[in-house]
């Protein structure tokens, strides 16, 4: 029995080993980095933001409930910089100007300036994915002007513009990449992809000088590792239609024959499909798009439930997608020649031998390439009412 | 081998189960896809081939010396003076090779998780835990095995959770390249698949031989199966990116996000890690005593199990000076080391066995 209890003390010690041995963290000895901005600092050095989490007590508005004044913005973030000849550089310096411990695990934001998406990402893209602590489902985007000045924003919703700028790609509206998406892209057969592209949201009038949040507007057009341009929004949905990433997104077009009025559809659903060909010398690319979606407003005359005014409103529609495709289609093609879509990848996976030989001419083959549309669009449901609301049936176009 | 404990043919398969997927789960993905970056999803197949050779060639040198472990029936088959060489070759390699296990642990723990631990320290620890399962005989080692192995295996299921971030034109084209890269992606797995060999240790302890024999088969096909299923999810989550992964299946681990909150998953793969390895060193552990014991003629291969961990300790550090080496290691040499030692040498023993008609039992005979 005395034995047994000797031995069972033995294990007591193990209790020791449960804390985690030598890699104990406390909560109260770790900074929360929520996101990094990275800029070209002087002497063409790397110069690193960091915004981390300020805890509940200090932020000053910690145990006030609910009511509150409108003085003085609550501030749960702060920012921090330094810089060096390359991010881990800089980073343990930053690390030298913060008393507690840098914690990674709940950054999900990266943001490449445009200076650095200019001189290239790969650098800092191995850092990254290299590093044990940076999440690869992190979402990452170029931003317009310093990344250092989208983190220093307070936004009136949300703790912090990281988080905004989370919840804005997890809406699905525009495009998103992670940092995983990101490193395969810069391996993939085209050289050439797309970052979401951020600019800062004019604040509103009665808002505080830094009250505003950052937005994604539009993309970088990076080719190889560099940023070589961006698209508008507008030119950026034409993509999306390619690449089969349309979310939530309403589409608005107008009639032939009506110069007065847009009809808006939405949500749109498409299932596109990408028929690369090659005949000769001739690359060919079949983009088949199908696409519905529901009308949820009619400024013009027409009246949907009738059959054959719904074959003109869908061909109007038809016409829209194409022109979108088409728009985008072209400032890829000839003014940026960046592959953005990777019909690369399509050729590759069609054509594998051919691809062999031909890869080192994408960059003159891309350019060249015929894009032929093949859009069916369905104007599926028309909403709650039929003919244009709050109009005499008199006016009504059947 | 006096010891009157017996193990279920069911145990069995849970004690091969980890010991061939408990380490080379996590670096599958990226071995294959250095050769075959589209198709290595296929080797998971052909690996399984070497693995049916390894046990049938296990049972039936089991049919030909019952009761008796590859290390006494080759002191049968090829002599005395030889089998006891044979049996130190092995022993050499067990140690080494539970030395090298202990080490991929080690090194995966200590780079992804525990930075500041030193590696002994980590290393050790495991190995405390496996000579004390050791010592604890066939029964504590088979009993631990099927809750570890079930605990250590399921989180694999989470891989599902991916499906939505899974982008299947990754696996094309198809064969572009033909065969061979296919093959050449199954030469480190098929090596892996051959480990299921440890069972002759273990034969001699289960009552019915048929059984046993189908619950390795049972074994083989999960191992499979599971090898497709980790190949498949990682190929459409990285893509051309596999290869330049440490360990693609953390890097899956941590991409998995349900509904914003369900993250950070990486901790239940290390959880998997720890409790697969265990199984897995206790198994090569007890595979090294009882070879070191068996050659020697040591009836009790108790008093051993701590001195020759420590051994395994020291191997692990002093064979790979880094982490390069232990590449090379697993992609250049193991590759031939392992079936050397599960495939050819039993199958020249088996050989001569059936030349010059020797059979025996570990009742009478020869003294082992």
């Amino acid at each position: 029995m005395v034995r047994r209890l000797i031995r069972a003390s033995l294990l007591v010690p193990l209790i020791v080993m449960l804390t985690g041995c030598w890699d104990r963290n406390e909560l109260n000895d770790l900074a929360l980095v929520t996101a990094l901005a990275l800029d070209v600092g002087e002497d063409n050095q790397i110069d690193t933001t960091i915004q981390f989490l300020l805890p509940r007590s200090q932020s000053g508005v910690g145990g006030t409930g609910g009511g509150g004044g409108g003085s003085g913005t609550s501030r749960d973030t702060a920012v921090r910089h330094a810089q060096g000849s390359n991010i881990a550089d800089a980073l343990s310096k930053l690390q030298r100007r913060l008393p507690r411990k840098l914690f990674w695990g709940q950054c999900k934001i990266f943001i490449f300036g445009q200076g650095v998406a200019k001189k290239g990402v790969q650098e800092s893209v191995d850092f990254l994915t290299r590093h044990p602590q940076p999440r690869e489902r992190s979402y990452v985007f170029v931003s317009d002007g310093r990344a250092a000045d989208t983190l220093e924003l307070f936004p009136p919703l949300e703790r912090s513009s990281a988080e905004v700028l989370r919840e804005l790609s997890d809406m699905n509206i525009g495009f998103k990449l992670t940092l995983e998406q990101l490193s395969i892209k810069l391996i993939s057969d085209s050289k050439a992809f797309a970052i979401p592209y951020i600019h800062i949201l004019q604040k509103s009038k009665s808002a505080e000088p830094q009250q505003t949040i950052p937005y994604i507007y539009g993309t970088a057009i990076m080719k190889g590792d560099r940023m070589i341009g961006a698209m508008s929004e507008k030119v950026m949905r034409g993509m999306m239609w390619i690449n089969n990433e349309v979310g939530e997104y309403t589409v608005s077009f107008g009639m032939k024959g009506s110069s007065d009025g847009l009809i808006s559809l939405k949500p749109i659903t498409a299932k596109i499909k990408l028929v690369p060909s090659i005949s000769g010398d001739k690359w060919k690319m079949k983009v088949k798009a199908h696409v519905e979606g529901d009308m949820v407003q009619n400024e013009t005359a027409y009246n949907p439930a009738q059959p054959t005014v719904l074959v003109e409103m869908d061909k109007a529609f038809e016409e829209a997608v194409r022109k979108r495709i088409e728009l985008c289609l072209n400032q890829a093609q000839h003014q940026f020649n960046a592959d953005i879509f990777d019909f690369a990848g399509v050729y590759h996976r069609k054509f594998p031998k051919l691809w062999e030989r031909e890869k080192q001419n994408w960059d003159q083959r891309f350019p060249q390439v015929e894009v032929e549309t093949e859009i069916t669009a369905h104007i599926a449901r028309s909403g709650l009412i039929l003919a244009p609301g709050g109009m005499p049936k008199e006016e009504v176009m059947e | 081998m006096q010891d009157k404990d017996t193990i279920l043919p069911i145990q069995l398969s849970f004690m091969l189960y980890p010991t061939v997927m408990a380490t080379g789960f996590l670096v599958l993905p990226a071995l294959g896809s250095l050769y075959a970056p589209y198709d290595f999803w296929m080797s998971s197949i052909l690996t399984m081939i070497p693995g049916a050779i390894t046990i049938v060639l296990a049972t039936s040198l089991h049919a030909r010396f019952p009761g008796l472990t590859i290390i006494e029936s080759g002191q049968r088959i090829v002599g005395k003076v030889f089998g006891k060489l044979v049996g130190l070759l092995y022993f050499f390699y067990f140690l080494h090779f539970t030395g090298v296990i202990s080490r991929e642990y080690a090194e995966f723990v200590k780079s992804s998780f525990l930075f500041d631990t030193p590696m002994l320290f980590v290393s050790c620890s495991l190995l405390v835990l496996a000579a004390c399962a050791v010592r604890g005989g066939v029964n504590v080692l088979s009993k631990s095995a099927v809750i570890f192995a079930i605990l250590s295996s399921l989180p694999l299921l989470f891989l599902l959770l991916l499906i939505p971030d899974l982008n299947w034109t990754y696996m094309l084209p198809m064969l572009s390249q033909g065969v061979v890269p296919v093959l050449k992606a199954a030469a480190v797995p098929q090596g892996w698949v051959s480990e299921l060999f440890l069972m002759t240790f273990f034969l001699p302890y289960v009552k019915d031989q048929k059984k046993a024999k189908q619950s390795s088969y049972a074994a083989l096909g999960v191992i499979g199966i599971s090898m497709m299923l980790i190949n498949l999810v990682v190929l459409m989550l990285l893509g051309p990116d596999t290869s330049n992964k440490m360990y693609p299946v953390l890097v899956a681990f941590r991409y998995m996000s349900v509904g914003g909150f369900f993250e950070n998953l990486e901790a239940l793969l290390l959880a998997m890690w720890v409790l697969g390895n265990l199984v897995k060193q206790s198994v090569c552990l007890y595979a090294t005593v009882i070879t070191f014991s068996q050659c020697f003629g040591v009836s009790d291969f108790r008093s051993f199990a701590f001195p020759i961990a420590i051994l395994a300790a020291v191997f692990g550090l002093w064979d790979l000076p880094n982490i390069a080496a232990l590449h090379t290691l697993i992609q250049k040499v193991s590759v031939f080391e392992t079936p050397l030692f599960t495939i050819v040498i039993p199958l020249l023993l088996l050989l001569i066995a059936w030349m010059t008609g020797r059979r025996g039992t570990n009742q009478g005979g020869v003294n082992g």
